[in-house]
């Protein structure tokens, strides 16, 4: 099956500043169009994210409100992806830490927690665990939520590091480190599955 | 590595890395396996939003008449309940001083020269309801709202700018 590019390409003549602005103008169609341009990228940011699909599905639906919400608040040179993953990156790390989902520790704690080996309750249930969920969705599960983050950002959005950096309040330099554990746990997870 | 897998490293970091890759066979390993998780990674297919979802942000996204547009659709109604209120100001205020003026030659001329003040007051207390009215039956609240506010405002200002 050809994969999609989860990232859209850039068609000239419809920008998403060109389609924002022809919402922000009462055109709907526009509006539809981004929205279909965006939906799975960031779905699958805010799925991947999460862990939990219901949660993913009412994170989106509220980006998107806020994204109608606040149109007239949007500025072009805010860039649109930039503004939209921006809102959802918010939503998501506020609804994972109010169910105790999202930790938040010092670069120091993560690379401690990241060199522990950070195998679950037992072997089986880790690998019938593993079955039902897929080899990605496994090893992203295991992943620390503040790499998971940098990574799916990064995969997701086409962001740059340094914008994903600004977005999750982080030097430059951690969000590299992040991007880079992130990286080497997707590698040996996928490859202790083999 | 991290900014040359995604395209970010500048020549001399790539050209750096690339130099250290050739000579060092652990990090080559490393790179091509990080590759290879990249790949399953991006050959999965991502989780889709629900048509359900879908189809609330559009709904959502559909514009509505939030309070200003009321108000702003709303303003032609409210513009004339105002010239009605200052109407009504005026007018006890006219009356309440009638006495220390002199009838003033506008409002004498819409009373038709009559002596008595409080019924010139009242004749032209009508020719005003009567252009309110007009302006009402005129239909739609169209351009030509200004055009009647003005005229509203013509027959409230002309008899004070005799005093
Ligand atoms: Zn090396």
């Amino acid at each position: 099956m050809p994969r999609q590019p989860l990232i859209p390409p850039t068609d000239v003549e419809s920008t998403d500043d060109a389609l924002f602005e022809r919402y922000r103008g009462g055109d709907t169609a526009a509006f539809e169009r981004l929205l279909a341009r965006h939906q799975s990228a960031l779905f699958g940011f805010l799925a991947r994210l999460a862990g939990d699909r219901a949660l993913a599905e009412d994170l989106f639906q509220e980006t998107w409100l806020r994204v109608v919400r606040e149109a007239g608040r949007y500025r072009a040179e805010q860039k649109f992806n930039r503004w939209l993953f921006t809102i959802a990156n918010r939503l998501a790390i506020d609804a994972l830490r109010r169910r105790k989902r999202w930790a938040s520790v010092s670069v120091d704690d993560e690379e401690a927690a990241v060199q522990l080996p950070d195998r679950g309750p037992s072997a089986a249930d880790e690998t019938a665990r593993r079955q039902t969920m897929g080899r990605i969705e496994a090893a992203l599960a295991t992943m620390q939520p503040a790499l998971r983050q940098v990574f799916l950002l990064r995969e997701n959005s086409g962001l740059s590091f340094k914008e994903i950096a600004a977005m999750t309040g982080a030097p430059l330099g951690t969000a590299l480190w992040r991007m880079s554990a992130a990286l080497k746990h997707l590698r040996k997870e996928l490859q202790t599955m083999e | 590595m991290v900014l040359e897998l995604y395209g970010e490293a500048d020549a001399a970091g790539a050209a750096e890395l690339k130099a250290h890759l050739a000579g060092c066979a652990a990090c080559r390993q490393a790179a091509e396996a990080t590759r290879a998780a990249l790949d399953e990674f991006r050959r999965e297919p991502t989780p889709k939003p629900s048509h359900e979802t879908i189809q609330q942000v559009l709904d959502a996204a559909e514009p509505r008449p939030g309070i200003f547009e009321l108000l702003r659709r709303l303003r032609p109604v409210l513009l004339q309940a105002a010239a009605v209120v200052v109407i009504a100001l005026a007018g006890s205020f006219a009356i309440k001083f009638w006495p220390q003026k002199q009838a003033a030659p506008a409002v004498a001329a819409t009373a038709a020269a009559s002596a008595d003040s409080d019924s010139a007051w009242s004749t032209s207390a009508e020719a005003i309801a009567e252009r309110i009215w007009q302006a009402k039956a005129g239909g739609g609240f169209g351009a030509s709202l200004d055009y009647r506010i003005a005229s509203l405002h013509g027959t409230l200002t002309s008899p004070r700018s005799d005093w």
